[in-house]
């Protein structure tokens, strides 16, 4: 058993909320599918509106969905919760859907990402490096053997923080301030190498013939997944067809690219690469 | 693994950290400047928290109070940083160099490379203080899917600066902010690894959340004053009909697996650390559905106020230090947290040592 894709949905709607158009995402998702009932729901996105900390955004989201209320008895009841790791929190999402498919009667997850500036701003300042955009992806167990297979990760974290409010000097303005400070120089290069290495890692490891491969991968800077590809040896890419950088939502985007692309396309593998350009990156087969 | 062969979990190792920095409830309410000081210790039954130490290079902010969980839990533990698989941080608050509340890279991940976890995967996991009980669920989960072998969640609660702001911002008896003066500061880590007889195990770990109740407790930045503050809807959210949902599934839950409360022989239950009189009132409304005595109710509340997403782990960690838990004892974790959260933990304690 496998954990493939049955649903996706993406938007760039502004909704002033990044929390309302993570919903919609999801509605959207969900009507597509034509499912009546979700058991799980992953958020992965990161930055959020009014830089609420508590309670988990998902369940936020799940609210103005309006998914799972309360519960009812003896039916199966929904969970919700964050999950945060950058690009990478949407294949570590995947991965434990799976883990909880293979232990548990839970038959479907939504992994829901995308991020919105804390000011819930369509336009918020030029600093900010990201797309507001989200997207929800419905998973399930599948027999059919496409899906996705194990997950690869290289890379190390810095060991300060690069995205934070300082709480210390952030005055009255702290729900609608945040500071993202983005690495330059050899993180660039290392960045690049690091995404370049997870992919050679995981076509090694699973044996795969980069002849049949799409990359369907995260774009942090212009030109980042072609220069990916080249070096190893992967002919076709696509990319979250956006105007920006969808951040933790950049997988959704760019598999939804690859559905407008080919929506026939039925064989082969789509190797879902997750980078920040900096410091990690994760790499998935994704069986077609 | 269990008479089925099925993989099962249990916590290999507990550690916590306490600030030792003690402030009573009474001298907290002192300072409230406004003269309507609501009556905290005798509604919640905290009479005491720790608070993070502030002083130069021994600040304690999130970073610090959960590392230094992390290396009180491997003190006792057979697994070194190295061998971990996998690093999961829960906390709320995420505060590292004194100020800075993170959002990226992931808290877990700079834990992991604080503490030598090279070979770990490393990703936080938001769920408000039922964070831990969530990571423990998911670490479940990865480790019988066979994904990993063992790991180690852990949260760092550095929450005191709400009662900071809330001393500043309460201007009623009941105040949306009243609950921020209950909460008090503390790492908790466990390891979860594979069980390896019937003496340890995680016989069951699930959660679920009510999300029609999301919006009852907030917690953001304040727009009067420069912190950190949380609004809770004290009367929508803990009421009799918000309780019953988590005790309604739970015994839903053992119905469907076509067993009760009473077969689960539990030794002792161990609530969410908010209010010793809600513990009380959850425990009555339980004992009511159930029709079965509720177990012993293990509290530290009175000792270190509400820690957010470590207090069941605080609470477990300071009993079993205590000697108040026997080997062999089985106990009922229940979480409940904003969203709203509601779950259930049964574990089997023979040799974690506190």
């Amino acid at each position: 058993m496998a954990t493939s894709i049955i649903s996706n949905a993406t938007t760039t709607a502004s909704l002033n909320s990044s929390i309302k158009r993570s919903a919609l995402a999801v509605q959207e998702c969900v009507a597509r599918a034509g499912v009546q009932a979700i058991d799980l729901l992953v958020n992965t996105g990161i930055y959020r509106d009014d830089n609420v900390v508590e309670p988990a955004a998902a369940a936020l989201i799940q609210k103005h969905a309006g998914i799972g209320l309360e519960y009812m008895r003896h039916t199966s009841p929904m969970l919700s919760f964050d999950l945060m790791n950058g690009p990478a929190g949407f294949l570590d999402a995947v991965e434990i859907a799976t883990a909880v498919f293979g232990t548990t009667e839970c038959r479907s997850c939504v992994v829901v990402s995308g991020d919105g500036h804390p000011s819930r701003s369509p336009r918020p300042d030029r600093s900010f490096p990201y797309l507001g955009s989200a997207a929800a992806t419905l998973l399930t167990n599948s027999a059919d053997g496409s899906g996705f297979g194990l997950v690869y990760r290289v890379g190390s974290p810095p060991q300060d923080p690069i995205g934070y409010v300082d709480v210390a000097t952030m005055g009255l303005i702290g729900r609608t301030f945040v500071t993202v400070d983005e690495p330059d120089g050899i993180i660039r290069e290392r960045g690049q190498q690091v995404a370049i290495d997870v992919v050679g890692l995981c076509l090694e490891t699973e044996g795969i013939d980069p002849a049949d491969c799409v990359l369907v991968a995260s774009e942090p800077r212009t030109g980042f997944a072609k220069t990916v590809a080249a070096a190893v040896q992967i002919d076709q890419v696509v990319t979250p067809s956006t105007n920006g950088n969808p951040h933790t939502a950049a997988l959704p985007f760019a598999y939804q690219a690859l559905l407008e692309a080919e929506p026939a396309r039925t064989e082969g593998h789509a190797l879902f690469l997750a980078a920040d350009g900096y410091f990690s990156a994760a790499c998935a087969d994704y069986r077609l | 693994m269990n008479s089925n062969n099925e993989i099962r979990t249990r916590m290999e190792s507990i550690g916590t950290y306490l600030p030792s920095t003690v402030v009573t409830t009474r001298e907290l309410v002192a300072s409230i400047s406004s003269r309507a000081a609501p009556p905290v210790e005798e509604l919640t039954g905290v009479k005491e928290r720790r608070v993070y130490n502030r002083t130069g290079a021994d600040f304690e902010d999130s970073y610090v109070l959960a590392r230094n969980a992390i290396n009180d839990c491997l003190s006792r533990s057979r697994y070194t940083p190295d061998d971990l698989d996998v690093v999961i941080s829960t906390s709320i608050t995420r505060t590292k160099n004194r100020s800075l509340f993170t959002l990226e890279p992931s808290f877990a991940s700079m834990l992991a490379r604080g503490i030598g976890a090279k070979n770990a995967i490393a990703f936080d996991i938001g769920n408000a203080c039922a964070g831990m009980v969530t990571g423990v669920m998911v670490l479940d989960r990865l480790i019988r899917h066979g994904v990993v072998r063992s790991g180690i969640v852990v949260s760092g609660e550095h929450i005191t600066p709400i009662a900071e702001t809330a001393v500043k911002e309460i201007a009623e008896p009941y105040d949306p902010q009243f609950a921020s003066l209950s909460v008090g500061d503390a790492g908790a880590a466990v390891v979860i690894d594979r069980a390896t007889d019937d003496r340890d195990f995680i016989d069951h770990v699930d959660l679920m959340t009510s999300a029609g109740y999301a919006e009852f407790c907030l917690a953001m930045p304040s727009d009067r004053h420069q912190g950190i503050s949380m609004y809770t809807d004290n009367r929508s959210m803990h009421n009799e009909g918000r309780y019953l949902q988590g005790i309604h599934w739970y015994l839903d839950y053992l119905h469907s697996r076509g067993t009760s409360i009473s077969d689960q022989d539990f030794d002792f239950i161990i609530h969410h650390q908010f209010s010793s009189r809600a513990i009380q009132y959850i425990n009555a409304l339980l004992e009511r559905e159930s029709g079965v005595p509720v177990p012993h109710s293990l509290t530290a509340l009175e000792h270190y106020g509400n820690t957010a997403s470590t207090s069941h782990f605080v609470t477990l960690r300071h009993h079993l230090a205590e000697g108040s838990i026997a080997p062999g004892s089985k106990i009922l974790i229940v979480p409940s947290a904003s969203g709203m959260v509601y779950g259930h933990m049964s574990v089997r304690i023979t040799t974690l040592k506190g």
